[in-house]
Order: C-alpha cells, then structure tokens, then sequence
C-alpha cells in the first residue's frame, strides 16, 4: 500500500480536504446495502425469483465478513493458554507494535494519531475471557480492528504476549474506610456507565460508541487509573475527573474498582 | 495482379518517423513501467509526488505502450506495407504528416500530462481522458483514410490475408474505441463494467492482433521469399478470430454479477478462440519450415518468436478463461503476466519484426545487426523469466486468497516475485535501447535485406511483392466484386453489433431489470464530499489495486461477505468494479474502522517506510 501523504499537512491528524474526501468515499463503500440490510435482502430474496445467482447473495448469512470489523457485544472463542515464544514475539512486532509499541506500552509510531490512543498494556492484567473478546471482535469504534483471520494459535500466542507486558500490580488490599468512600463515589458517579457490578453495563453505557471499560475482566494498575481518573480518556466519553474529585476520592475510588477484577484461574495459573 | 512495386511507393520518411517515434515512447512508456514495478517493492521510491503515484504511473504506462509504442510501430508498417500490398501508395504525404503529428503531439504528449497531472479515466486500457480520446479516435480516421483507399482499389478476391487485417483492423478499432472509451462514462456500474469488459478484449482482438497478424502474414514470406503455407487457412483464421474476438469480452469479470449466460457465453467463446490460434499459428510455423525459429535475418526471427508467444499466450488465455482456473488466478499476478505476454511478447515482438523489416527498405537507414541480435536475445530473455515469474507469483497469490489466511500473507509470499519481476527490467530496458540503436548506428542501405534471406535462393533480392494466388476463382468480376464487400462488410459489422448486443446490451438489460426489483426505494447518493473522494479515487488508481466486486465463489464470499448486486455500485460513473487485486476487495470497507484516524493511517503513511513497525497500521480491511 503506497503511502499518500501529499493528502496531508504533515501527518494523518491533519488532513487536507482531498483526504478528507478520500476517506469519507472509502467510509461509504457497502453503506447502502447494510444499511438496508437484513430487510432489504429479506425482500430481495421474495423479488429474485429463481436467479439463483442474486440468492447466493441475498442469502449470506453475514453481510460483511471482513476479520477486522469490529463488533459489538458479539460471542467469541476462548483462547488457550500457550507459552509466549519466538514466533509470539514476530507475530506482534508485525501486526501489533506500530500502535501498541514493541513493550505494549501504547507508544507504537502510529499511537499519537489514534484517538482514542492505543491502550497501554503494561499497566494493565487481562482475563482470558477479554483477550479473547478483543482479539476476535476488536474493540468496536476504536482503531483496534478484529483479527479474526488469524488462527487461533496465532491469537493465543499475541494474548501470550500481552500477559507479558503486565507490570506487577500492588495487591487488592483496602481499608474499611477507603473502601467505603470508594464506593460511595463510584455508585454515585460511575455506576450509570460502569455498571452496579464493575462490567461495563451501566444503563447509560448502550449509548455510547464505545463499551465502558469492564473491571472484572481488566484490572488497571494505580498509578494508570489514577491518570485516567484525572484526565479522562481522549476519544471515548470518560470524562475528567480531576477537578471534581479530590486526590484522595480518586485513589479511594481507584482502590474500589480493583475489587470487581475476578481472577481467571488461567489469570492466577500464570501469575 | 500490378506489376511488384520496387518500393519506391514506400513513404519511408514516415516509416521512419513512425519507427524512431515508436521506440521513444516505448523507452518512456517503459520507465513508468519499471518505475511501476519499483513500488512494488520499494514503495516510497517516488516520495510523496502524487504525479508519480503508482496509480497515474500504471495508466501511463498501458496506455504508453499501446498507442505510443504499438501505434506507432503499426503506422510505421503500414506504410511500409500497403503500397506493396496494394501497388498504390498511400492516400498523401501530407494526411500522413497530420496523422505523425497529432498521434506523437496532440495523444501521446498531453496524453501522459494528463495522466500524470490526474485527469483520466479509471477505465482498463482506456485511461487517456476524453479529450485525448477525442484525438485517438481523429487519428484512426485520419489512418483509415491514409491506409484503406489503397486496397479499395483492386478487387477484395485478390487481397492477401494481411491486408484483410489491416482492413479489419482499422474499420473495427472505429467502433470498439468509442464504445470502450465513451461509452462506459453514460452506462453505470456493472453494465458499464460489460462494456468495458468487451473494449479490453476488443483493443487486443481488433486493433493489436489483426496489425501484428498482418504483420507476421507479411514478413515471414517477404522475407523467405516463399508464400504462406495456405491461404484458406489463413482466411480460416481471419474471419474465425474477427467473429471469436468479440465474444471474449465478458472473460475478464467471471463470477460477477454480470449474468452468468454472457459470462458463459464468452468462457465458451475463448475456448473457440483458442482453436482459431492454433489453426492461425499451424499456419504460420508451417510457412516459417526451413527457417526455423531463430532464422538468421533478425527481422523475422523476431517475427517467428512473436509466432510462438501468440500460440502460448492464446492457448493460455483459453484456458484461464474456464471457471476452474480462474476462481483462483483472477485478479492475480498471472493476469499481468499474460498481458505482457501478449502486449511485450507477441504483439512487440511482431511490431519490431515490421519495423526492423521495413528499415531494410529504408536505402538511408542505419541497421547494425549485432545491437539487433543482442536486443532479441536481451528481450526473450527478459520476458521469458518475467512472464514465467508472475505467472508463479499468480498461483501463488490465488492458493493464499482460497485459504482463509490473512490476506498480508499474500502480499509477503508475492515480495520476492516482485523483485525478481524488477529485475527482469535490466535486461528487457537493455533490449530496447541496443534496438534504438541498432535502429539508428551501424552501416547505410537496404542491401541488408538480401544477405539476410535464409532460404538458399540467392537469386531473389528485391522485396518479393506478396501476390495471391490462393485458390479463388477468377469469375464473376464486377457484381462479385460488389457482392463480396457487401457481404464482407456485413459479416464484419454484424459480428462486432452481435458482441456488443450480446455482451454489452443484452447483459445491461437484465442488470436494470435486477436492480429495480432488489434496490432500496430510495436511493442514498454520495454526499459531495464522497462524490469527490470517488474521484480522488479514480484518478489515482485505487481501482486498479483493489476491486469493488466481491464474487460469487465461496472464497470471495468467506473472505469479504455477502458478494455484490447490481444495483450496489448504479451510480457508478464510470464503475469501478476493478480487475485486479493486490489489496484486498473494498466493497464493504466502510464501516469497518473507525474514520477517526485509524483509516487516515494507512493513506498517509506507507507500509515500507516502516520496517515491521507500521505493518499494524495498514492492515487490510
């Protein structure tokens, strides 16, 4: 893919209106069919009579299959427990590392274009169950695409790789009165999005582009969630906290959130 | 039958001028090429240019070799050859000037600074824009007023199967040129890709191959000094390849949604065209026995391996043609490598046999035979290891795409393919230039031409005037006469109203007919920004990388989704359905990222200016 940074005043975040048309042209392509689809193809099949030909289409099950479309809320396989290797470490210098950086850190090449940034995985544990979800549904509205075409060995292998780059985490102990306050806060301010039980569901959260982060199934270190807490995330709809909540309240609340993060048996067997 | 012209007939100012201005825009048309092929594996090689995007290089490139080289290669011919076909000399001096000047000065110069500038047509073979097209098609009048009054003098049952080529060739070219260049701007999406469909083939089957045909008709025994082995045969071939032709068209979009009986129509019509070659070229090889195929006058030896890359590369498009080949090699590298082996391959290789014949005509001509004799050696090289090369990389690319492996990994198996297709330009660029210089160094004079002979007839020295004595009857002159260009003509016409009824009309009614029973009621147009963003990606030749048709095979549908209906692309124009695909199918790429940068990503920044790092980021679909 040849590079067309003559579209550009510079880098990708400063678009000129050629890239701007080019983009919204490509963002256009198969708009019209999902769109009306499932309807419409329902109707076509009545309509196509016996070309068998249109059926073929008509009839497809999944509209786009493209691996990397993103998908929301969808099922997915779990992965296996594999040891990280020489190959591991390949696949994600190749596909992983120009967002994510070469130590997960969220400092690839690409990450200072992307909003919201790369995720940061060094200060962050995943549950099996999330790597899984992740890697075969992407995280839908973000650049982080889907890769379903890629085997499962392969896909065990990157959340291999990304168990890795987990920095040890301080423990889940917390005092009576943090723990208190801590959640005071955060079922007066987050639960709406977070949900009652830390899993992303809050009622508010099905309008927004993108999933709130779920606590059971990714536990964010303190120093992290004390950063996310202060400024938001940029791209997504969490909010600033910092001039609302005082030091203390963020790290109270930060403790709390730890509490929902339920420890994988795979999650503890690698640890 | 007129007395043998001593060529004194022969214009060979402008056989000349047409043979030095064919081998200029051949060695510009093939920079763009082999700058094209750079790309491939060094991507960043032009900077950030938009002028030299490989999208504007490749337009620049076909429609270079095809009209500059080609064009004028044949305009060189035919002024060699009509007068001595005829007995006549050709129409004037002064038409002839016109025609040199507005082909090299009103095409092919503004031709390539539109290109490169981005105006042009995302349309396969056609990409010169409407203005150019306008002067191409002046041009061929202007060639059929030069080139057919000659013959039109003497009766149609003494005209040699060359010069029913060249007829063929310059009356149809009239009609498939508008039809392919004009015609798929009014007619949208699928249907306009049937037309085109039919123009790719028709500019192979009616302009190049009945010129090059005519050319190896006249070479091999000019320059043997012998007749061809059968006339009949040769007629055979003439009207078989002129009814055939036609049909192939819709070949080049199997298992789209174009209806599948066209589709069939023209899968059967290429097998049938396959027969016609192999009678076309039994006769040839038969007429060329005694001098082998590598025939001491490097002329016709360049004429006799024209012969058998005609043969191969026929016999392999017969074969792709047939849907069990192509679901895999469509779209592949295999495709490039048989276009080269019919454009680089047969139609070069005829094309320099006339020039390098007509130049022995020349009395003031340079000719240094031993740049000649290198130059083939360079180019059969050069092509050979080419073609074979991605022919390779093709099946190669077909097997990925059937598994249901990333599609990167077609890329990265095709990598070294690419670097070895780049160098084969060393010795293809190198052929070239010593035939430009072979062209234009050496020893004067025309005498060339007889010590060359390889048939031991020492006695025949002059240029043989090619008369016919094939068999016909010598009766019934005047209302025969009459009646045969009538019948002629008609068969002709009518074989060319039936192709485009067939595969143009016909398959365009019933899309319309799909389309108003399964559109959408109301139809969602592109918003202007869209609307010009389609044309960015026109213009710079996205269409050719990526196609806009996913099939209806198993493999497209497992890679890509639910494949494509008519009515998806009725506001097309002109389609952009695509033949080739080094990225992957975009029909359903909306959608699939997020706008906010992430698909900005990949437009701006390339995946070779990244070692692996950036590999992320321009991650197909």
């Amino acid at each position: 893919m040849p590079a067309y940074a003559a579209l550009f005043d510079g880098s990708p975040d400063r678009p000129k209106q050629e890239a701007r048309d080019l983009v919204a042209y490509i963002e256009s392509l198969g708009r019209a069919r999902e769109l009306a689809w499932p309807e419409g193809d329902l109707l076509g099949r009545e309509k196509a009579g016996d070309n068998k030909w249109a059926m073929m289409s008509l009839e497809s099950p999944i509209l786009n299959r493209n691996p990397a479309k993103t998908q929301r809320g969808e099922e997915y396989p779990l992965l296996s427990i594999v040891e990280s290797n020489q190959i591991a470490n390949n696949l994600w210098l190749d596909n992983c590392a120009g967002c994510h950086g070469e130590n997960g850190r969220g400092d690839g090449p690409a990450a200072k274009w992307l909003e919201p940034m790369p995720a940061n995985l060094s200060e962050r544990e995943f549950s099996l169950e999330k790597l899984s979800d992740v890697l075969w549904n992407g995280v839908h509205n973000t650049a982080m695409p889907a890769w379903r075409d890629h085997s499962e060995e392969n896909r065990s292998l990157l959340a291999a790789v990304v168990r890795g780059f987990s920095l040890p985490q301080s423990s889940n102990e917390i005092s009576e009165e943090t723990l208190e306050t801590g959640s005071s806060i955060y079922k007066k301010h987050c639960a709406e999005c977070h949900g009652d039980h830390g899993d992303g569901n809050g009622f508010a959260a099905k309008q927004f582009p993108i999933v709130p982060s779920n606590f059971k199934s990714e536990r964010v270190s303190m120093k992290e969630s004390v950063r996310i807490l202060k400024n938001g995330v940029k791209g997504t709809s969490m909010a600033p906290w910092g001039d609302r909540l005082t030091e203390s309240e963020i790290i109270a609340v930060s403790r709390y959130i730890r509490q929902f993060f339920e420890k994988d048996d795979h999650a503890e067997a690698v640890q | 039958m007129s007395e043998p012209t001593t060529g004194k007939q022969v214009d060979t100012q402008l056989v000349y001028a047409h043979g030095i201005a064919a081998l200029i825009t051949l060695l510009i048309a093939i920079t763009f090429g082999i700058l094209v092929s750079l790309q491939f594996i060094a991507p960043d090689i032009t900077g950030n240019s938009l002028t030299l995007g490989w999208g504007r290089l490749r337009y620049a490139h076909t429609q270079g070799i095809m009209f500059g080289w080609l064009g004028n290669a044949f305009f060189a011919f035919l002024y060699h050859a009509v007068p001595i076909l005829t007995g006549s000399q050709v129409t004037s001096k002064r038409v002839g000037r016109w025609l040199f000047a507005i082909w090299n000065f009103a095409v092919m110069v503004p031709g390539w600074l539109l290109l490169l500038s981005g105006v042009s047509q995302p349309l396969e073979w056609a990409e010169f824009p409407l203005i150019i097209d306008l002067f191409i098609l002046i041009s061929f009048g202007l060639a059929a007023v030069q080139f057919l009054p000659p013959f039109f003098k003497h009766s149609l049952e003494k005209l040699y199967v060359s010069s029913w080529y060249i007829i063929g060739s310059l009356i149809f070219t009239l009609l498939a040129f508008p039809m392919g260049n004009i015609a798929p701007e009014f007619v949208p999406g699928a249907a306009g890709a049937a037309i085109s469909g039919l123009w790719i083939h028709d500019s192979v089957g009616l302009f190049v191959t009945p010129l090059a045909l005519a050319i190896i008709y006249f070479v091999i025994p000019a320059a043997t000094g012998r007749p061809i082995f059968s006339h009949f045969l040769s007629m055979l071939g003439f009207w078989g390849l002129f009814f055939f032709y036609p049909l192939n068209g819709t070949h080049h979009y199997i298992f789209s949604v174009i209806p599948m009986e066209a589709q069939l129509g023209a899968i059967a019509a290429s097998a049938l065209l396959g027969v016609v070659v192999v009678i076309v070229v039994t006769n040839l090889l038969l007429s060329l026995r005694g001098a082998g195929i590598f025939p001491k006058n490097i002329g016709l030896r360049f004429v006799a391996m024209s012969v058998v890359f005609y043969i191969v590369v026929s016999l392999q498009g017969a074969s792709q043609a047939q849907m069990v080949f192509n679901q895999t090699v469509h779209f592949t590298d295999w495709v490039i490598g048989h276009s080269h082996l019919a454009m680089l391959g047969f139609a070069t290789f005829a094309g320099i046999g006339g020039i390098l014949h007509a130049w022995q005509g020349i009395p003031s001509a340079r000719y240094n035979s031993s740049l000649l004799n290198w130059s083939y050696w360079l180019l059969l090289g050069g092509i050979s290891v080419m073609v074979i090369d991605l022919t390779i990389a093709g099946i190669l690319q077909g097997q990925v795409w059937q598994s249901d492996v990333s599609w990167l990994e077609s890329i990265r198996v095709s990598k070294p393919y690419w670097l070895v297709r780049s160098l084969t330009a060393i010795p293809i660029a190198a052929g070239f230039l010593l035939l430009l210089l072979g062209l234009v160094t050496g020893p004067i004079g025309s005498r060339k031409l007889s010590s060359e002979n390889i048939i031991a007839n020492p006695e025949n020295h002059e240029v043989k005037p090619v008369t016919i004595d094939a068999g016909h009857q010598n009766g019934k002159r005047g209302s025969g006469l009459t009646m045969s260009y009538l019948v002629a003509s008609v068969a002709g016409i009518g074989f060319f109203v039936l192709s485009v009824a067939l595969l143009g009309i016909w398959p365009a009614k019933v899309l319309n007919e799909q389309t108003s029973a399964l559109a959408p009621q109301h139809p969602l147009p592109l918003t202007n920004s869209e609307e010009r963003g389609r044309k960015i990606y026109a213009r710079e030749g996205c269409a050719y990388c990526h196609t806009q048709q996913i099939r209806y095979l198993q493999a497209d549908v497992n890679r890509f989704g639910a494949p494509t209906l008519a009515w998806e692309s009725r506001f097309d124009y002109p389609h952009l359905m695509g033949t080739r695909r080094i990225g992957p199918d975009l029909s359903r790429a909306g959608n699939v990222r997020t706008e906010k940068l992430a698909l900005r990503a990949p437009v701006f920044s390339s995946r070779s200016r990244s070692t692996v790092h950036y590999a992320g980021l321009c991650r197909p679909i």
